[in-house]
């Protein structure tokens, strides 16, 4: 039966057009967007004022550069709006975004989230599906509908968000939690005052 | 050479340098695993257009978590899994949105011998399985991955994969009628 299968998928696949372009720089390229994407999506008002910094570099640079390659300045430009916040955080953090890897399984997504329910520090834990992350970036890129044309739903990660119920054990809390099974990046945002 | 540039220079070539190589590993990945890939892709959504599609996700995502990745993980074992996932996503929106017909196009005007065609019959049947006991039999069956690879790549239980592949080879079988015994 295996041979059997194996030479009629083979058959299948005979009439396999030839591959476009250089896979691997198109890949690099589209990753980088991904990227930077997840850095948009940190945070609440911390995310529209760093939209609000990208599309002023984007205007800033004129037509002769292509926008969607700004990553060093608009990087560069990524500050919350209140100027007194952090992002990333460093020793402190209020607000917590845990992205999940693309290849995280239906196990290690429960498990996860059963150790952040559990977890003492865990304030307003919510899950963000990849739906949801694609319906707040149309909102966030409203005026800008060839970018948001341009991105899919499948390239936004899901994520878990919480505040911490003290800020200065985020160092403590992110070691628990970056690099578990199932994590790709943990990022937190430091405001003074909040989740005190 | 590290004499004559500054401690700053020196940071900034050195990451520079970690940064090169980890695109070279990255690009070799790309030009060894991409053709299977592409074939596997190809199988479980059977449209070539699509296939590309997903296929060039799949590296995408890899290269925005590569920094994370690369050196720690099974990356073979890995793209599968990212693949499949995003061939899941991918089948759950579309089920979503409209209905899918399990058959597929006749060719017409191409007339083939009654075994030329049993591939046809194959891809039409495989259609007809649930999706990821589609996955099940392409990655046992084509990609030729273990039953331990196949349950780290789903995340189920090797017993899950057996019980599944066997009800799904069952049902091949029976769709494909005598034909397939005799092949």
């Amino acid at each position: 039966m295996d041979q059997n299968l194996r030479s009629l998928f083979e058959r299948a696949l005979d009439d396999e057009p030839v591959p476009p372009g250089d896979p691997a720089r198109m890949a690099m390229a589209q990753g980088r967007r991904i990227r930077r994407r997840r850095g948009l999506l940190v945070g609440g008002s911390a995310a529209v004022a760093v939209v609000a910094a990208v599309v002023a570099v984007n205007v800033a640079l004129g037509p002769t550069e292509p926008p969607r390659t700004t990553s060093a300045a608009a990087a560069a430009m990524m500050v919350p709006a209140d100027p007194a916040c952090t992002l990333p955080a460093q020793d402190r953090a209020s607000d917590i975004s845990i992205f999940l890897a693309d290849d995280i399984t239906a196990s290690q997504r429960s498990g996860l989230q059963a150790a952040l329910q559990a977890d003492p520090q865990v304030r307003d834990l919510r899950y963000d599906s990849r739906e949801e992350a694609f319906t707040r970036f149309k909102q966030l890129w409203a005026d800008d509908p060839d970018f948001v044309a341009s991105v899919s739903v499948y390239s936004l990660p899901e994520s878990f968000r919480m505040t911490l119920a003290e800020p200065s054990a985020y160092p403590a809390f992110a070691a628990r939690f970056q690099g578990r099974d199932g994590v790709d990046d943990l990022v937190g945002l430091a405001c003074p005052g909040a989740g005190e | 050479m590290t004499d004559i540039v500054s401690s700053e220079q020196g940071w900034s070539f050195a990451w520079r340098r970690d940064r090169a190589t980890r695109d070279e590993e990255f690009a070799a990945f790309v030009a060894a695993a991409t053709p299977r890939l592409r074939r596997t892709a190809y199988l479980m959504c059977r449209d070539w257009h699509l296939a590309q599609d997903l296929t060039q996700l799949t590296l995408a995502k890899m290269y925005a978590s590569w920094n994370r990745i690369w050196r720690t993980v099974n990356l073979e074992a890995y793209s599968r899994r990212v693949l499949m996932n995003a061939v899941f996503d991918q089948r759950k929106r579309r089920s979503d949105s409209e209905v899918v017909l399990a058959d597929l196009p006749d060719r017409p005007g191409r007339p083939e011998e009654a075994t030329a065609d049993l591939h046809v019959t194959l891809m039409r049947a495989l259609a007809t399985l649930p999706v990821r006991d589609q996955a099940i039999v392409v990655l046992r069956h084509w990609e030729d991955h273990s039953v331990d690879t196949v349950a780290e790549i789903l995340g189920v239980s090797t017993s899950v994969v057996k019980m599944r592949s066997m009800r799904a080879l069952g049902r091949l079988r029976e769709l494909l009628g005598e034909e397939f015994a005799r092949l």
